[in-house]
């Protein structure tokens, strides 16, 4: 087994929450590369599983140079109803790296690490220690 | 145990696209798995080794990787899995859900699905 997959814990579902408190939130570094993988910038965001795709102000994404790919109708905690554009970067998460759907938000607005970054790189959460676990996936 | 069959192609980075496949969707599998053999021809680059943990409760290490999934009408980026050569294909939970697709058993068929919720199912009327 290689060595990046030591400590795995394959008891945790990925993108779930360790102490079961989905409410639980915490501040972590997420690596974002442009469309050409040729630059990259590393934002903080916050991990919140409630939140299904990882949000990033459409500012700082066009600036690094990640274009929209298509739009994803979400709901808003308003109920509120929008499409929001969205892309497939390359990212890096807790040293992981994978394509994952980022949407477009407001300039300047809030940077979430949603649910399905985490599941696709085979994380869970682990707010109390402020930390990623690795975890098992399925087939 | 029910089980649903369906087409679908997948392409690679240089428009590489597949024969019509066949796969069984398997919502309890996180992604969809396809032979490293189709990957290989369409080009798909291996990506992160991550490990899975497989119906008889072993654990094996495979790299994944992206393509575009053409799907009951829809087509979207999703993961693959690299499977081994004798590995079955299976169409997992993560592209039903980037296609917008729901599984019905007692028609068989997949259904399309219009609204993507950004919350949880807590907050989801």
């Amino acid at each position: 087994m290689s060595m990046t997959l030591l400590n795995v814990k394959p008891d945790i579902t990925a993108g779930s929450v360790i102490g079961g408190d989905p409410s639980a939130v915490f501040d972590a570094p997420i690596t974002l590369y442009s469309d050409d993988e040729k630059a990259c910038q590393t934002i903080t965001g916050v991990v919140d599983t409630r939140v299904r795709y990882s949000i990033v102000p459409a500012d700082i994404l066009r600036a690094l140079g990640i274009a929209p790919q298509g739009k994803r109708r979400c709901r808003l905690p308003c109920g509120t109803l929008v499409d929001l554009s969205s892309a497939r970067p390359q990212v890096t998460l807790n040293g992981k790296s994978g394509r994952q759907v980022i949407l477009f938000g407001e300039n300047s607005g809030q940077i979430v690490i949603g649910q399905s970054a985490l599941v696709g790189l085979a994380l869970a959460a682990d707010p109390e220690n402020k930390q990623f676990i690795n975890v098992v996936l399925h087939l | 145990m029910y089980g649903l069959t369906v087409p679908f192609t997948l392409s690679g980075p240089n428009n590489a696209r597949s024969p019509i496949l066949h796969g069984t969707v398997d919502t309890g599998a996180s992604f969809t798995v396809i032979p490293e053999a189709v990957l290989d021809e369409l080009g798909v680059a291996r990506g992160e080794l991550l490990l899975f943990s497989l119906v008889d409760g072993s654990l094996q290490e495979r790299h994944i990787g992206y393509a575009l999934m053409e799907l009951a009408g829809r087509s979207e980026t999703v993961t693959v899995v690299f499977g081994s050569g004798s590995r079955k294909i299976l169409i997992g939970a993560e592209s039903l859900v980037e296609l917008r697709l729901a599984v019905d058993l007692v028609y068989e068929r997949l259904l399309p699905v219009d609204r993507i919720v950004l919350l949880d199912e807590e907050d989801t009327p």
